[in-house]
């Protein structure tokens, strides 16, 4: 109950497709999604292996409240060692395709090996198979979506592709699905393509039961009826998560020209306001409307019309003009971060990161590094193919963007992520990441606590694996940062595993009550936050064996050496020296962060 | 003497009206504390409110001992999450 009790175990390499029965006992401790993929992922592959290899694995999951009525419950993640990062990578998605796969009734699917041409999986209930994709290699995922529920003639299969960036092997590449939603980080989507995998088409029909239906439906429909009334999800429904820009620039932890500064002077021309007004040109302001996921509430999507006049689209008639808006972390990466205040080609630098499969994040923040080199005189126009990158263009942000989407010119450069690129540059400092992965849109030296979730992230860079935020925009000093972001880290663990997105505000205790209306089995509160911090050590030990260590726990140096230099950090840096060692130690982990064996063997760990 | 006020992600209200920059010129007594500020603006009492002084952080324990000077920014803000 909750869970359908099936595995589908796809090898790639001989074309096979298995059904098998889940591990009960492993979906009771690690519950389902981040937690429950991880655990396979640890117990059928080697994290040292190449996350390009076939040896990688790549498992897509559903949680036991996917496919339920429980608001945001739709969610679903992919698992497997990460391009970007080479650690444990797990990207979570909003959308209709992870209710759509529990509804055809599998938990999991589990894809091995490689295939030796391009495939795509079609999962209708129970009849599963391997099909050529040959047709739509090097189409984007705009295209094949459409062309897939055309080609099976059913608009209700949900899709979840790769652009031409999975297959070009951008290191940041995503998993789309429903056109505009991603399992956007860590490069998932340049392990899917090195697999040779296209896409997963699902269409489901047999549902999802509940352990105790009618308590699942009362604690589900309170909880709901808390959240429809709460302000922060009217704000989120009418203005997304963009307000974010205003309050991150106020305080001063907006990173802006790759984090050399800590606010915008371009605010005005990339935040809510920006979106919400009435150009001139068509009389049509850049936000069209709103758009929720699958039994969501909330309804935080943006749906963005670009001007039909701008430069980007001017001479592209048949371009699709509507698509998934700027929400705060790419409306930070393609607006400040590259110092860019138009926000129309901001918009169309999101759209083509949706048409392609990439991560908008990665892309902003890798393209102001290389920014910052081509400013410092180490690249030229003759490594750029004549392209002048300097922080502010829009013409570079537009160029850079369909270069890099699709493989082309100076875009493979871009496409090794920003550590890769400033290391072949011989300025490693200029990389604005954390394990690899691009910071997103909070600088750590005014918000500490961000500072070491970053650095402790076991995916790298990320600012949903902890939640320090309140505390953070209080007070930028150090103590007792280190209680909160492990603590957060535990509970979000849970979100995570469970099948729910984080922007409700659940507390431990309705997801208690949710996740045992859904499921036989101990999940009160004190059980989940055991199960979280379950979860957090199971990725720690994956990145250990796949050897990272202490050394990677950090952040970029610029935020450890060069002070803010305005806003509520103005003259600090980050001061990870005096939180790490209380992290460590509230995790039960040595002086050089490997979880101790008393720890271990608390959490049900140790073999 | 007078302050600056500023609302970030916050209706401010209606009985104050906000010049086109976005700030508010606001005349207070001398030696009023950010404490003061904020219970005068009464402001809706089912949100979390946050300020910053100039550039500086004031956490809501201490704002009744952060005595505001002549030409002081204050900004109130709403703590949002991340997305």
């Amino acid at each position: 109950m909750g869970w359908q009790g099936k595995v589908l175990r796809v090898n790639l390499t001989d074309r096979t497709c298995t059904g098998e029965d889940l591990k009960m006992d492993w979906a009771r401790q690690f519950l389902g999604q981040r937690g429950l993929g991880t655990k396979y992922m640890m117990a059928e592959s080697d994290p040292a292996a190449d996350p390009l290899s076939p040896e990688n694995k790549l498992i897509f999951a559903t949680g036991p409240l996917t496919g339920t009525s429980a608001t945001t419950g739709g969610r679903y993640s992919v698992i497997t060692k990460g391009a970007l990062t080479g650690a444990i990578a797990c990207s979570n998605s909003g959308g209709y395709f992870g209710a759509e796969l529990k509804y055809a009734g599998w938990d999991l699917i589990i894809f091995e090996g490689r295939s030796e041409t391009p495939v795509y999986l079609l999962v209708l209930d129970d009849h599963v198979e391997l099909l050529d994709a040959s047709e739509y290699w090097g189409k984007s995922v705009w295209e094949v979506e459409p062309a897939l529920k055309a080609k099976h003639q059913d608009s209700l299969i949900r899709v979840a592709s790769i652009g031409h960036a999975g297959e070009a092997g951008v290191r940041y590449a995503c998993i789309v699905n429903d056109l505009d939603r991603a399992a956007g980080r860590s490069g998932v989507g340049a392990v899917m393509g090195a697999k040779n995998l296209k896409a997963v088409a699902v269409r489901g029909t047999v549902g999802v039961k509940v352990y105790d239906p009618t308590a699942f439906l009362s604690e589900a429909t309170t909880i709901n009826q808390r959240i429809v009334g709460s302000k922060s999800r009217k704000r989120l429904e009418q203005s997304g998560t963009m307000p974010m820009m205003d309050v991150t620039n106020a305080y001063g932890s907006l990173p802006t020209r790759n984090n050399r500064e800590v606010q915008f002077d371009g605010i005005d021309t990339v935040n809510v306001h920006a979106m919400k007004a009435i150009r001139r040109t068509d009389s049509k302001p850049n936000l069209k409307t709103n758009k929720a996921c699958f039994a969501c509430s909330v309804g935080c999507g943006r749906v963005a019309e670009l001007d039909p006049t701008h430069f980007s689209i001017a001479d592209k008639k048949d371009y699709p003009r509507i698509s998934g808006g700027l929400e705060y972390e790419s409306g930070y990466s393609l607006g400040a971060m590259v110092g860019v205040t138009d926000i129309e080609a901001a918009t169309y630098a999101n759209f083509v990161c949706n048409e392609h499969g990439m991560d908008p994040i990665s892309f902003g923040a890798t393209l102001s590094a290389a920014m910052e080199l081509f400013e410092t005189g180490v690249i030229s126009e003759e490594q750029t193919g004549g392209i002048k990158l300097n922080f502010g263009s829009a013409e570079a942000l537009v160029k850079m963007v369909e270069l890099t989407g699709t493989g082309e010119g100076f875009g493979v450069e871009l496409g090794l992520g920003s550590r890769l690129l400033c290391e072949k540059y011989g300025h490693p400092e200029f990389s604005m990441t954390v394990k690899g992965q691009e910071i997103p849109g909070y600088d750590g030296r005014a918000m500490q606590g961000m500072a070491l979730a970053y650095a402790t992230s076991n995916r790298g860079a990320c600012h949903l694996r902890a939640d320090p935020y309140s505390d953070d925009f209080e007070r930028v000093e150090t103590s007792g940062k280190a209680k909160i972001v492990a603590e957060s880290q535990n509970e979000n663990s849970i979100i995570d595993s469970a099948g729910l997105c984080a922007f409700p505000g659940y507390s431990l205790e309705d997801l208690s009550s949710l996740v045992s209306g859904a499921c036989d089995g101990d999940f009160s509160v004190e059980s989940l936050t055991v199960m979280g911090e379950r979860i957090w050590n199971l990725e720690r030990q994956f990145n250990l064996a796949a050897g990272l260590s202490m050394k990677d726990d950090t952040v970029p140096v610029r935020m450890l050496t060069e002070p803010a230099k305005s806003g509520a950090g103005k003259g600090r840096v980050v001061e990870l020296d005096k939180m790490l060692p209380e992290y460590y130690s509230l995790r039960g982990w040595d002086e050089v962060g490997v979880p101790s064996g008393t720890t271990l063997n608390r959490l049900g760990l140790a073999d | 003497m007078k302050i600056r006020l500023r609302f970030i992600v916050v209706d401010a209200p209606d009985s104050l009206l906000m010049g086109p920059d976005g700030n508010l010129e606001m005349e207070i007594p001398v030696a009023q504390t950010v404490d003061m500020v904020m219970e005068s603006l009464a402001l809706p009492g089912d949100a979390a409110y946050l300020t910053l002084v100039n550039e500086e952080s004031i956490p809501v324990a201490q704002r009744n001992g952060r005595h505001l000077q002549e030409d002081d920014l204050l900004t109130v803000f709403t703590p949002l999450k991340g997305g």
